[in-house]
């Protein structure tokens, strides 16, 4: 059984909960739209849909799906940016559907669509990554991976030198003995994290004190928030860049972390197997209540401190994501 | 007043019908400010949503292209520097 729980910002309906007997593959959260990948392939979504980034929408009353929606089709993966979606279908084709004004659907001059347009073909075993305004896809390449981006590149997160946009996929890295596993992507920079835990390379307009240097050789478990980075290692996490709304990661008491991953703008971890804890700007009160606090927003939220706020059973299997100023929580037992 | 990030005009979007420079706010809603302010010194976008702002990071002069971009002038002329 898998239960899925969400808080926060949910102006356009993107917050709906869920339970499924299936397994939940991943959750993908956009500007004010949200999609649940599940095992099997099936997509649901949920939320702003004025784009046409979920679904084609032919009226008005059809700018906000209320309720969790099957789309058509299998798919391998998904990824939402502001008001796009892309995803690669059950034959491997990259596709994309929504908003890109700065070249996010990856189709070239068009800007806009309203279903599903085919970017390209992929190797099997390709997967999604995306910030707001960018999306990467990680394709195997011989024994390694290449990563293809697109989208703003106003700070060289896809290459230098820096451009308005870019509205193709560019390769981005290519190394056939380097296996990628994942590209962790803040507002401007993007960092790729090889299957051994490893920063390979890093891009874009980076925050001042993270030198990558210091960490090439450390295992690590990266993730980024809008406009800082962190980086759990050794159960610890360590952040780097804008701290406006406590956002950098710091805790009294010293907290093993199981894993680590990051909103918009605020943080959520994973601490012995079985309790949520979350940390930075969280007025839409996607850190959780505050201790001592009523029900009422009373901006006290706004800056949150680390906060435990969510605890499960330990026979159950917790994930966490974040969206755009909101906490997703995945229990499967 | 403190912002949250800084954010050059070049990466915000420009309506020529509404006249607002707008920037998506990590709420979800996006941030905006008016060119005829801008022009009259306002550097600072702010959210409907919630309590955050940015610090739009331009020159009186890049503003030109935009009062072009609506088929309209600015208010008045912008002096462009030699």
């Amino acid at each position: 059984m898998t239960r899925i729980y969400s808080f926060g910002s949910n102006g356009n309906y993107q917050l709906r909960p869920l339970s499924l007997p299936d397994h939940l593959k991943k959750v993908s959260c956009g500007g004010n739209h949200t999609l649940l990948l599940l095992g099997d392939g099936r997509l649901y979504g949920c939320g702003g849909n004025n784009e046409s980034q979920l679904g084609f929408r032919n009226k008005e009353e059809e700018d906000h799906w209320v309720e969790w929606q099957l789309l058509e089709g299998i798919y391998e993966d998904v990824t939402c940016g502001w008001d796009f979606t892309v995803v690669i279908d059950a034959s491997n084709q990259l596709l994309a559907r929504g908003s890109g004004l700065k070249g996010e659907l990856g189709i070239g001059e068009t800007k806009r669509s309203s279903h599903f347009a085919k970017i390209m073909d992929l190797e099997k075993g390709s997967k999604l990554f995306s910030s707001f305004q960018n999306c990467v896809v990680v394709e195997p390449y011989g024994k390694g991976s290449r990563v293809l981006g697109w989208g703003s590149n106003t700070k060289c997160q896809i290459r230098i030198p820096k451009c308005r946009m870019i509205n193709r996929p560019y390769v981005m890295y290519a190394n056939k003995d380097t296996l990628i596993d994942y590209v962790a992507m803040g507002k401007d920079f993007m960092l790729m994290v090889d299957v051994h835990s490893r920063i390979v390379h890093a891009q874009g307009f980076l925050p001042q004190e993270f030198h990558i240097q210091e960490w090439l050789d450390k295992p690590v478990q990266v993730s980024c928030m809008w406009s800082s980075l962190h980086i759990c290692y050794n159960r610890t996490i360590h952040s780097y860049g804008n701290n406006s709304h406590g956002q950098l990661y710091t805790s009294q008491d010293p907290l093993e972390v199981d894993s680590l991953t990051t909103g918009s703008e605020h943080g959520i971890l994973i601490h012995n197997q079985n309790q949520v804890f979350s940390w930075g700007w969280g007025e839409h009160g996607n850190c959780g209540r505050i201790d001592g606090r009523g029900l009422t927003n009373d901006y006290s939220n706004v800056v949150s401190p680390l906060n435990k706020i969510f605890t499960v059973d330990p026979d159950t299997t917790l994930r966490i994501y974040g969206g755009y100023a909101s906490t997703w929580i995945v229990c499967e037992c | 007043m403190s912002t949250y990030d800084q954010i050059e005009i070049e990466d915000m979007t420009f309506d020529v019908e509404t006249r607002l420079f707008t920037y998506p706010c990590p709420c979800g809603d996006r941030f905006e400010v008016y060119i005829d302010d801008m022009f009259d010194g306002e550097n600072i976008a702010v959210c409907p949503s919630c309590s955050l702002m940015i610090e739009v990071i331009f020159e009186k002069e890049d503003l030109q292209e935009y009062y072009e971009e609506a088929g309209t002038q600015p208010p008045e002329p912008i002096a462009v520097a030699a």
